[in-house]
């Protein structure tokens, strides 16, 4: 007996087939997971007693048959518990929440005014002057104060007196047949320096003046 | 079953009962997928609080699954299940945690329970994470193409070639052991 290879329908079929195989869920692990998702729950501030409550009062009223008043008033009791369950979480839920939020605007509050409090001490401390009660208890008696009378008295006792006496004794005499330099050169007669005396015109400290403008006659009458 | 969009509504509310039913209602699904990737009871185990503990949070925030819970669950268990696979370097091969044996299929089925065993095994063995997970979203599960893209967070065109690849293996390695197996 020869095995076919299977088609790609083949391998659909069998893997559906594969899914039901997998073994399911072993009750103790759903147990010990559902019970850590209730603490899960718990944790948020949701009431899941109540909630399981509702769940079993709507159970008993599915499973109530005696009657369709007695089925509807337990549905309606379950809805009302539902409605309750749902009432109560979310009062636990606010509550926590609302405490946990006083909680910590308080605890901000309560440090914000001790550090507030704090610094202005700090600062109240390190303005004031220092107190002068123990600078005065080390200073000594005035009894034991030493008299000390050294008056500083400087009297310039003497006068500086100089006397500047100038000579000048002609080098040459003038004359004729001397050999001496011409005396038309007086001593006094030294050249002016070549400083330029500064000109309207705008010329600068050093540059070669330019001569004034030399006006013909002609010129300023424009023609006429 | 519980309509999915009241029990949403109920448990955006954090109604206990409402959560307490979405508790119920998939944490034995959700362990069975895990189970079928991971193959460690233990470890699917842990897949299922840790979807169960992020529901709670998330919805506690104001967020979680706006329209699709089911799909919402199944992305959480996929990413957790990613996650897992990737701390351990050596999975436990699904045929040591499965219990098989001919009690669970009729006799007449014989020939299909060897086929089945030999499918457990190439989907551990010769396929890719990638491959086995949505093998499992789509044939297993009975997710769409378009909610597996949502899941694993991956294109419609990437999961359908991805699909096909899969099919086309696990069908050469069970052609291959029919040769060599007639």
């Amino acid at each position: 007996m020869t095995r076919e290879p299977p088609d790609d329908n083949d391998i659909a079929r069998l893997l559906s087939d594969l899914k039901d195989k997998t073994p399911g869920y072993p009750p103790e692990l759903l147990a010990h997971r559902r019970a850590a998702y209730e603490q899960g729950m718990a944790g948020l501030g949701i009431g899941l007693v109540a909630a399981e409550a509702a769940k079993g009062g709507a159970a008993a009223g599915g499973t109530a048959t005696g009657g369709a008043a007695a089925g509807g008033a337990a549905a309606g009791g379950a809805a009302a518990g539902g409605a309750a369950a749902g009432g109560a979480a979310a009062v636990g839920a606010w509550s926590i929440e609302t405490i946990l939020k006083v909680l910590i605007v308080t605890a901000l509050v309560v440090e914000g005014v001790g550090g507030a409090v704090l610094y202005r001490q700090r600062l109240l401390h390190r303005n004031v002057p220092p107190p002068t009660s123990s600078l005065t208890a080390t200073l000594p008696s005035p009894t034991s104060t030493p008299s000390l009378s050294a008056t500083p008295s400087v009297t310039p006792s003497v006068t500086p007196s100089a006397t500047l006496t100038f000579a000048l004794t002609p080098l040459f005499t003038s004359g004729p047949g001397s050999g001496n330099p011409p005396t038309d050169i007086a001593p006094s007669n030294t050249p002016a320096p070549n400083i330029p005396t500064r000109t309207p015109r705008g010329h600068h400290f050093g540059q070669t003046p330019t001569p004034p403008p030399q006006r013909t006659p002609t010129e300023g009458t424009n023609g006429q | 079953m519980v309509d999915d969009a009241a029990l949403l509504n109920a448990a955006r509310e954090l109604d206990g009962a409402a959560l307490a039913t979405i508790f119920d209602q998939y944490a034995p699904l959700l362990y069975k997928y895990s189970l079928r990737l991971c193959g460690d009871p233990a470890e699917a185990d842990d897949v299922v609080g840790e979807v169960f503990a992020q529901l709670l949070n998330h919805l506690s925030h104001g967020n979680g699954p706006r329209d699709n819970l089911r799909s919402y669950l199944y992305q959480i268990a996929y990413h957790k299940v990613v996650d897992h696979s990737r701390q351990r370097k050596h999975s436990t091969a699904l045929d040591e945690t499965m219990p098989s044996g001919p009690a669970e299929m009729p006799s007449s089925q014989h020939e299909d329970r060897e086929l089945l065993d030999e499918l457990e095994i190439a989907i551990q063995r010769n396929l890719t994470e990638d491959q086995r997970n949505i093998l499992v979203l789509r044939y297993m599960e009975g997710f769409s193409l378009q909610e597996i893209a949502e899941i694993t967070g991956k294109g419609l065109n990437n999961v359908k070639v991805i699909l096909s690849r899969a099919v086309a293996r696990l069908r050469q390695v069970l052609s291959q052991q029919a040769r060599e197996n007639p």
